[in-house]
């Protein structure tokens, strides 16, 4: 196998490597995509839990009644005392949460007032009062209602003020005078908590001995007794525990079961894309392979036929040589252009056959000892009828050694005959210079025509293969376009440039070869 | 010189012959590899041009077997198959050169002269004849010119050989075609002069004149002095 049949063959291996690579993907993929959880809840007996709610309910109302009967009481003592004594201070310490204690009026020119008990609030909490109009210090106050605190303005001997905007408030009136507790909720919320974590060291064990998870919390969320290892995630029943001072909730969660599904749907999609990937990738890796081997075969076929006609070629040269003597003077001329045209087509099969070998990766150079000026010479010398003949003069020059060196002399006669030949098509009538130079490291060989010369724009093109500029097909010369492109790659492998130089009229190549000296035999 | 051809197209084996003969060489032709080996043990030639197809026994398999008893012979591969791997092969073997098809006869003489000059030179010491500025190498197939050396064909050494021997004296045509083409050899008379052309052009300088025309007779060269 050669190296351009070997990457090929790389080529289609890689692509279909990477087809299946993204055929593995998209399966892989649309699994994990596919993939559910399914979480199963199983559900527990909530008796206990429904119990012990209604216990700490059941707690919760009578710690409000005993409240309210404390509150009761206290307010009408404080109704009597004294306002400047210690008795009212030492009256409401007795009952948690009374943060202040205000007097009011009723039809009365008494000025309300107001004793604030403990560390004051910020901000100062708002003082009730009847008054529509006030003077004196702007201060934050509530206005309230005499037919809901006075009983001869139609209100309540006592009860609860529990407004939104208000302050939470408990009032207590008695022969026109009111006073209004304002109490703070949350201490009393704190000391109904405190009661509850009692109750539930002994109450909670109900809950617990079904294995949880289960826990009592406070409006705050913070829990007050718990089994252990609870959930982050939201509890699954919730008993709440509701008072005029706050609420506690006993919550729950249920034993959950967690189970792999996939969705059918989306787990054929993916494995039918997979699958049509993967024979897409073996259709164009087989499609790819079948196009090389199609390359390959009309390489192969060129590279034969060109082959197959060496030896009829060589015939033809060699009787061509040995009647060359004996040819009567009157068909000498058609002598020659029988030879130059046997030449010409010994050269088209070389360019072909060399073309091929480099397509197919195995054009390779043979060095051997050779004097690369004979070569040129022995070409120019082939080619000086034909040049004659199209009314081109030649001037061949040569500067320096001629010694032999280590080089493909096929090749090197092959380069110089595509110039040549490039001359002969393109610059009719004018002076061609062949001029080679050789150095101990170096070999140039220099060809300048004076013909129409090489646009700059083709000039990155014409060592392309296949390229013919179209003016020249236009102007009916021939040619396979193989031949500086040959000229170049062969220039190339023997380590050396091919190259237009600039020249002031018509066109200019230069050859430039690095020379071995071959070794003594 | 006798070279022994050998080729399984017998268009290209005559040809080959058609070639070498007038330039003085004897060909021995085979058409398969049998016969290469055959002739080759009973005649020994100077050199083998072996084709590498051929029935039964294909070239290299002669090459081979010649090599194992002849290291000397210089043995040329000609043939169409000309990928690197059958060069290396054939040079392997012991071939001093491969010449690709497509060639013409002057590639193929250059070709055999270098291989036969490459094997007189290791077979013996230098040795030849002055004939005015050139020296003669017979052996070799060369002559030799101050630093400038060129290629001469059997056929130019022996008629430089017969002009060298006969110093001063015209040699008439009959003499030179009798002696350097053999009696049995009819060449047309146009042939001589061919062949002194060419010589003159390979050895002469602008204005010189080593091979003298005796208008009427033949040639001569004048000698030393």
């Amino acid at each position: 196998m050669n190296p351009t049949q070997s990457s090929q063959n790389r080529s289609a291996s890689f692509m279909l490597v990477m087809m299946l690579a993204l055929a593995a993907c998209i399966a892989l993929g649309g699994v994990m995509v596919a993939q559910r959880e399914v979480e199963t809840r199983l559900a527990r007996d909530r008796a206990p839990q429904r119990a012990l709610a209604n216990a700490m309910q059941t707690e919760a109302r009578k710690l409000e009644q005993l409240y309210d009967e404390h509150l009761k009481r206290t307010g009408g003592l404080l109704t009597n005392v004294s306002r400047d004594s210690q008795a009212p201070r030492r009256l409401a310490e007795n009952v948690e949460g009374i943060q202040r204690i205000s007097w009011l009026y009723w039809k009365s020119a008494s000025a309300e007032t107001h004793l604030s008990l403990g560390f004051p609030p910020d901000p100062p909490l708002p003082e009730p009062t009847l008054e529509t109009k006030h003077s004196g210090l702007p201060r934050s106050r509530v206005l309230l209602d005499p037919k809901i605190i006075f009983r001869d303005a139609g209100g309540k001997n006592e009860g609860w003020i529990d407004e939104p905007g208000k302050p939470f408030m408990f009032f207590v009136q008695q022969f026109g005078t009111t006073v209004i507790l304002t109490i703070d909720r949350s201490a009393v919320e704190a000391a109904i908590t405190r009661h509850f974590r009692d109750m539930l060291q002994s109450a909670f064990s109900s809950v617990a001995q079904l294995g949880g998870p289960d826990a009592v919390r406070d409006s705050s969320g913070h829990e007050l007794k718990s089994t252990e290892n609870l959930p982050n995630t939201q509890p699954d029943v919730l008993s709440p525990v509701v008072s005029r001072f706050g609420s506690w909730q006993i919550v729950s969660w249920d034993q959950r079961e967690m189970r792999e599904t996939y969705h059918l749907p989306t787990l054929v999609g993916s494995l039918a894309l997979a699958v049509l990937v993967a024979v897409c990738g073996f259709g164009l890796s087989a499609q790819q392979r079948r196009a090389a081997l199609l390359a390959r075969q009309r390489v192969s076929f060129v590279n034969r036929v060109s082959h197959e006609l060496r030896t009829p070629m060589t015939n033809i040269l060699l009787n061509l040589d040995v009647i060359e003597e004996s040819v009567p003077e009157t068909a000498t001329g058609r002598f020659g252009l029988v030879r130059e045209e046997a030449g010409r087509l010994s050269r088209l099969i070389e360019n072909v056959l060399t073309f091929s070998r480099q397509e197919e990766g195995r054009l390779t150079m043979q060095n051997t000892s050779s004097k690369p000026v004979e070569i040129v010479d022995g070409i120019v010398r082939q080619f000086e009828p034909a040049l004659q003949r199209r009314g081109i003069t030649l001037t061949r020059m040569h500067e320096g050694l001629k010694t032999e060196v280590m080089l493909d002399a096929d090749a090197l006669a092959q380069i110089t005959a595509n110039l040549l030949s490039n001359v002969e098509k393109y610059a009719p009538n004018g002076p061609v210079r062949v001029r080679t130079q050789q150095t101990e490291t170096g070999f140039v060989l220099s060809v300048t025509d004076e013909g129409s010369g090489i646009a700059a724009d083709d000039a990155g093109r014409i060592f392309e293969p296949f390229t013919r500029l179209d003016d020249r097909v236009q102007a009916g010369v021939s040619g396979a376009g193989l031949g500086l492109s040959i000229a170049r790659e062969l220039a190339q492998r023997m380590g050396g440039t091919l190259c237009l130089v600039n020249s002031e009229k018509g066109a200019a190549f230069e050859l430039r070869l690095p020379l071995n000296q071959p070794t003594a035999r | 010189m006798t070279i022994l051809l050998a080729d399984d197209d017998p268009v290209t084996l005559e040809s080959l012959a058609a070639c070498l003969q007038p330039e003085g060489f004897r060909t021995l032709l085979a058409c398969d590899g049998a016969e290469a080996l055959e002739l080759w043990r009973k005649h020994r030639p100077d050199l083998l041009c072996l084709d590498i197809m051929m029935p039964g026994i294909d070239g290299y398999e002669v090459c081979r077997r010649v090599r194992a008893q002849d290291a000397g012979v210089p043995v040329l591969f000609i043939s169409a198959k000309s990928e690197e791997i059958d060069v290396v092969v054939g040079l392997r073997l012991g071939a001093d050169d491969f010449v690709r098809k497509p060639f013409g006869k002057h590639e193929l003489i250059a070709r055999i002269g270098a291989a036969l000059r490459r094997s007189q030179a290791v077979k013996s010491s230098t040795s030849g004849f002055q004939l005015g500025p050139l020296r003669v190498l017979p052996a070799e197939l060369r002559a030799q010119r101050g630093d400038d050396s060129m290629d001469l064909t059997p056929r130019e050494v022996s008629i430089l050989k017969l002009l060298h021997e006969r110093a001063g004296q015209v040699l008439s045509r009959d003499v030179l075609l009798d002696v350097c083409w053999g009696l049995e050899y009819m060449p047309e008379s146009r042939t001589l002069d061919q062949h002194i052309a060419k010589l003159r052009k390979k050895i002469e300088r602008e204005s010189e004149e080593i091979i003298e025309t005796v208008r009427g007779v033949g040639y001569r060269w004048r000698g030393q002095g």
